[in-house]
Order: C-alpha cells, then structure tokens, then sequence
C-alpha cells in the first residue's frame, strides 16, 4: 500500500451537509482528550476556532446542553495517535452547491462533464487523491423516513428526496475518484483501485438493527453505493457508529446524549485504518 | 547575576495575583503571611530578595494593600488588564549544594483578562482551514490585523505589548496555575494554543514548566492533616511528597491536551506539578483570617507557595530540584 505521508496515515472524512460530521468531529475531540480511556490522543487540532467551539460544546455537554446541529466550516484537521499510530483526520464539508450538482444526475455522462468541467469536484477530488491516504464518507440513515412498523429493512428505511440525494452524491464522489486514479472508463467492467474507502453510517443510536446488519442495510436502501464500492474498490468498510450511546432530542435544537459522549464503532474504524496502513 | 524570566499564566480568576502576593507578602513581613512549606527550613529561612530599584515604594504598597485586604477576609479580585501587566522585578537569593542562588526574577504577570479580551478574540478569528506552517505567525499576524500595531485604548495597548512578549519566548520558565476542579475544555484549549505559539518562538531549547493547581485545600482535593502547623518538617515534606505524585496524575487526566503539549511536544520540560492553596483553613475564596495574639496581629497561612517557585528557580540554575525538600 502506498501511503501519501510517510510518518502519518491521512484520513479525510466528507459527506452530505447534516451527515453528521461535525459531531463525529467532535467525538474524535472527545476521545482524543480522554486518551487513557482511548488510545486516542489529540496532539493538534485547526483551525483554533473551531477547537474553542468544540471545546465549548463538551463544557456545554457537561451541563446538558446539546451541541448545535451543525456549524459552517470547510475543514477541520485533528492531528492525533491512535495506539500510537500517527493519524491525521480532516473533516471536509462539501458546498451545498457541489451537493446540488452531484445530486442531480447519476450517469456516466453528467459525471465524465461534471469532471472535466465542475471546478469544485475537480478540487475535491484532488484533495482527496493528494492529501489523504484513505476516504470516510458519513452516510446518514435519518436521510430515509423511517417506519417503525416496518418488518424488514426494505419497509422500514423510505426513500426520500433527502436520501436520494444523499445516494447520487456519495456515489458520483467514489466514481469520479475511481475515475481520476484509475484513468479507465467509468462503467463497465475494470480494475479496482486500491483506495480504501469506509462508509460511516451515523446515528446509529437512533437504529440499533442497522448495527447488526451494516451490509445488509447498505445493500437494501443503497445498492448503487454499494456496488461501486464491491465492483470499484479493493479494500471498503461499511461501519454503523454513533457519537453518542443513547439520545434524545430536543426539539429542533438537536439531540443531547443522555450519557456523555460515549461513541460506538468510531474506534472501530481507526483499528480499520491501523490494520491497513501498519501491518507487521 | 543571572537574570531569569519566569512568566506566570493562567485563565481569570485562577489566582495568579494573590500567588505573587503570598509569595512577596510573605518575605515582606512574614508575621502577615506565614507559610507551610515542604521545603527545608534553612532553605526558607536563606531566601533574600529585593524589589528592582525605584520601584521598591510602590510594590510593597502595592502588595502590602492586597495583603490588608486578605487580613480583612476579602478575596483577591481579578488583575483588571491596566494592572497586572506592570511586571514585577525582584532579585531572590536562595541557598543551594553550588552557594548561594541569585536570580533576578521578572514575575510577567499573564492576566487572565488578557486572555478573554486579546487571546480568545484572536483564536476565535482564525477560521483559515489549513493548518498554517507558522502557528505563531498565523497567530500574531492575526493579532496585527485584529488591533493594529498601536490601539488607541491604552489597557488592550498594554494587554497587545504582554502578549506579544510572551509569545516572542522571553521567559526561561513558566508557572502555570490551574484550578483544579474547574479546568474547562475551552481554558485547557486557549492555554494549549498560547504554548504552541510560545513553543515555536524557542527552538533549540526547552522551557521548564511548573504546574500548580491553586485553591486545592479549599476544594478539599488534597487531605492534609489538620494540625499540619503542628507537625515537623519531615512529616510535612513526607505528605507533600505524595501529593507531587497525585497532582501529576490529575493534570495528565483532566488536562491531556496540556500534558502532551509540556510532556511530548518536544518545546518544553515539565518539571513538576504541584498543590497549593493561599489560604489554609480556608472554607471558600475568602481568606481564613487568624490572629496570634502574643504577637498581637492577624495572619494567613498558605499551604506550599515556595516548592513551585523554588523547585523553578532550581531548575533554571541547573541544579536537580529534588535538592529543596
């Protein structure tokens, strides 16, 4: 596996607005200040506005109020050891009008156009290949209306524009990187490319059955995503994690853990990327 | 004579005047201000000290007016910006194994004002997303652009000139006092960002860093024994002695992003962590108030201002500061 730093495996983590980077975000700011419960230790984090808000946040936290449901940023870099292990997270956010453009269409012409023509993608794209060893996409579930009464995932996860949306965009990023590192033809059958790429599905707090069943999930309410994936790529994960252990919400303020910041499967996924990057 | 710079930080209200009082109070008139110390007593005893010519009138009217106030059993308020910034120099001369230490200490008092008015506005202004290739660059090139290079209020003029020096890297040691129960996320990060920046003004060498945690007999989070004044030197080293322990697990645990920054960072040398409190017996902020009445005055007594100072000053002359207990 080639590595874009030799000292730090570089992760960037992206997805639609309301996917829930910023709180997984402040997870990792969590966990990194707890380090002996953890293993994860913060060593830097930027830009400092962002690191006082967060901060706050975990104060506010404390006292029971939630954080805000999303802030405006382009990027949050947390520079970190995992076991030991060097790792660089950056949390990038797309431009509603990037998620706009690659919601829109799925077909292999609208992506070869958008491509060759879309400034945004481009530079996306070129940031993902140049400054990250490894892609986390964020996939909310709350995309989908969900039916409680449903008796399988099929009848329980509804589509909606949301979730479409959501689908078309995710899969347009990883075929226009497939695209971009492998310089074949976007559709038919190809060489894979040897980005590893995890899908973080989010909130999972808010739906305890997606986490016995991740694959299953993805492969019920989005089997484009995951087929690029199986037909694209060698190494992926699907990941269920949450931020919180349980939740409430609060109005339309958000939601606020009803037991701190106790995360599910966001270690996980390190242990992932530390078993890819730093066989023995 | 050797000329030491020690800065003293801290966020607001954590009691970075009342420490220098306790300590300048104390060798001012040590009936006023009697102290319980780990240290040994010969070494206590051998401390001289002498403010910076001209300015011995109004620092020790300046320090003996707070000292009245904490007789009257009123607790010190926060440095207002305008005050804390006029540094106190003072040359203290302490024994060691090499002779006779003389340090010309300049007590740069890092106001906890300085922090909400100058720092923060500073670290909440840069949202550039990359990381910067000189933090302190970013950070003074920020703090340029956000005041100017000569603000008309004289208070954030003398808040930018503290700043500026402190992050230029002009103190050869640093105590930083925290409070030991309320350390916030948010204090914990502004004082990460401050030491990177200094951080990157000193490379070659390594800053030696005290950390005291104030206020730790009021917060009950140290258990000494309650006749303490009563017990000998021995027995109070030995007790104080288990606390250094304590207190560097605390910080490590409720301050990891610090602990790293002093411990793994590579710019700084974390020498100690250590307990103190200004006021023994004290029930909140308000200093506990007795009277001797042999020798007819009030006093307070402070639990361990000198170990930190010392085991500093030790430090920075090269000597190991296992040497003052």
């Amino acid at each position: 596996m080639i590595r874009i730093s030799d000292d730090r495996i570089r992760l960037v983590l992206t997805g639609v607005a309301g996917a829930g980077k910023t709180v997984l975000a402040l997870t990792y700011f969590a966990l990194g200040l707890r380090p002996d419960e953890s293993n994860y230790r913060i060593v830097d984090i930027y830009p400092p506005a962002f690191a006082l808000k967060f901060a706050k946040w975990l104060d506010d936290l404390n006292e029971g109020t939630p954080p805000p449901a999303t802030i405006g940023y382009e990027e949050i870099t947390i520079v970190a050891e995992y076991r030991g292990v060097p790792i660089t997270t950056t949390f990038r956010s797309m431009s509603g009008e990037l998620i706009a453009i690659l919601g829109k269409d799925h077909s292999e012409e609208y992506l070869k156009y958008l491509s060759r023509t879309n400034k945004q993608l481009r530079e996306i794209i070129e940031y993902i290949m140049y400054r990250s060893d490894m892609l986390i996409l964020a996939y909310d579930p709350t995309a989908f209306r969900f039916n409680p009464h449903g008796k399988n995932f099929e009848e329980q996860f509804i589509q909606t524009k949301e979730s479409i949306q959501q689908s078309r965009v995710l899969a347009n990023l990883l075929l226009a990187l497939y695209f971009r590192r492998s310089k074949k033809r976007l559709f038919g059958r190809v060489e894979k490319i040897d980005t590893p790429v995890c899908v973080a599905i989010t909130k999972t707090d808010l739906f305890p059955n997606i986490r016995t069943e991740p694959l299953e999930w993805l492969r019920t309410v989005d089997g484009l995503l995951l087929g690029i994936l199986k037909n694209r790529y060698k190494k992926w994960k699907i990941a269920p994690i949450a931020a919180y252990e349980k939740a409430r919400k609060i109005g339309d303020k958000g939601y606020v853990p009803e037991n701190g910041i106790k995360p599910y499967g966001v270690l996980e996924i390190l242990d992932y990327i530390v078993g890819i990057f730093h066989k023995k | 004579m050797m000329v030491t710079r020690i800065g003293l930080i801290g966020l607001s209200g954590v009691g970075k005047t009342t420490y220098i009082a306790i300590i300048i109070g104390h060798l001012l008139n040590p009936l006023r201000v009697r102290v319980i110390e780990p240290i040994r007593p010969e070494l206590l005893e051998s401390i001289d000290f002498s403010f910076e010519s001209g300015t011995e009138a109004f620092w020790a009217e300046g320090i003996a007016s707070i000292v009245d106030m904490m007789l009257e059993g009123t607790p010190v308020v926060a440095s207002e910006i305008s005050k804390g910034l006029k540094e106190l120099r003072v040359t203290i001369k302490v024994d060691s194994p090499e002779g006779t230490l003389t340090s010309e200490i300049s007590f740069g008092d890092f106001s906890g004002e300085v922090f909400t008015t100058i720092v923060d506005p500073v670290l909440q202004s840069m949202i550039e997303e990359s990381p910067p290739p000189s933090f302190k660059n970013a950070f003074l090139s920020t703090l340029e652009r956000m005041f100017g290079p000569t603000p008309a209020d004289p208070a954030i003029a003398k808040g930018l000139e503290i700043v500026r020096k402190f992050v230029s890297g002009m103190y050869d040691g640093i105590i930083m006092l925290l409070d030991p129960v309320n350390v916030k996320n948010v204090s914990q990060v502004r004082l990460f960002y401050l030491l990177k920046a200094v951080g990157e003004s000193v490379s070659g060498r390594r800053i030696p860093v005290i950390v005291l945690f104030t206020k730790s007999l009021t917060y009950g989070i140290v258990n000494i024994p309650r006749d303490i004044e009563k017990r000998d030197h021995v027995q109070i080293r030995n007790i104080y002695m288990g606390l250094l322990d304590i207190a560097k697990t605390r910080f490590r645990g409720l301050c990891n992003l610090l602990y790293g920054k002093l411990v793994r960072g590579g710019e700084y040398d974390l020498i100690s962590v250590h307990f103190y409190d200004a006021y023994l017996h004290a029930k909140d902020s308000a200093p506990a108030v007795m009277y001797d009445p042999q020798q007819k005055v009030k006093y307070i007594v402070s639990f361990a201002p000198y170990a930190p100072l010392l085991s500093l000053i030790y430090t920075l002359n090269g000597l190991d500061p296992k040497h003052i207990y």
